[in-house]
């Protein structure tokens, strides 16, 4: 199989995988993108060994390394901040983050000018609502996309630094 | 930053000195990047990063690349201790 073939069915099987995480999300079944993207992962690699005009040398190799290894040190940074900051909203009762309040102004059928204090952090856990929590799970996706374009900039940097972009005169 | 801490930067990078004749040898030889490359395997975008001194190769590749010439491996690469 040619590279660009290989670019071309990756580029239909990420179509695929958008098309699918939206039915999944629509028909609220986690296991239709869970298994699209375990078969895509698959794929992927069966795929990747076909190609025929490509030469995977050494230097490549530790490109690929040097990228993995910084973006997933990124990536955990990333994605630990943001769930710990999660976990200590979700426990946030328990650990009396409940006591902080704020003014919130009320709706039509009151007084002008009238207030409330709410708490800042849901009270116990149960009481967070479905739209915060979908909230953090677009937190999460806009992570996943960061991390992708880390990944990219990661490649880009090491490629300049170990000498794969510029070309040069025989 | 402080000069010397600029020095001392600077210095590290300097002690990092892996010299190679790859260029030269290629040329002794009349060959292209391209040629050596795929005679040894790689890409063409590799003997350019080792020629350029931004690549230092694997030992496999470095003893394939002295087999190639028909020399020793120290005729091609040097390590130059500051």
């Amino acid at each position: 199989m040619k590279r660009n073939t290989f670019y071309i069915i990756c580029g239909l099987m990420a179509i695929a995988v958008v098309l699918l995480f939206a039915m999944s999300i629509y028909a609220s079944n986690p296991f239709i993108i869970a298994g699209t993207i375990l078969v895509c992962g698959i794929l992927f690699l069966a795929l990747k060994r076909r190609i025929t005009d490509s030469v995977m040398d050494e230097r490549q190799m530790f490109i690929g390394m040097k990228t993995s290894s910084a973006t997933i040190k990124v990536a955990i940074i990333l994605f630990l901040t943001f769930n710990i900051g999660m976990i200590v909203y979700v426990f946030s009762g328990p650990l009396g983050f409940h006591n902080i309040r704020m003014n919130k102004p009320l709706g039509p059928g009151f007084a002008e000018g009238a207030i409330e204090s709410v708490p800042f952090f849901p009270v116990p856990p149960e009481t967070i609502s479905i739209s915060q929590l979908g909230m953090l799970a677009a937190c999460e996706i806009i992570l996943f996309i960061v991390i992708l374009f880390v990944y990219v900039g990661f490649w880009y940097y090491f490629s300049r630094k170990y000498g794969g972009v510029e070309e040069d005169e025989e | 930053m402080s000069d010397s801490g600029i020095t001392s930067l600077a210095s590290m990078e300097e002690l990092k000195k892996m010299k190679n004749k790859v260029k030269v040898y290629r040329a002794m030889y009349d060959l292209t990047q391209d040629a050596l490359a795929q005679a040894l395997g790689v890409t063409r975008q590799t003997i350019l990063a080792i020629e350029k001194g931004r690549y230092d190769p694997s030992l496999e590749l470095a003893f394939k690349m002295a087999d190639y010439f028909n020399v020793k491996i120290e005729d091609i690469f040097t390590y130059i201790k500051e």
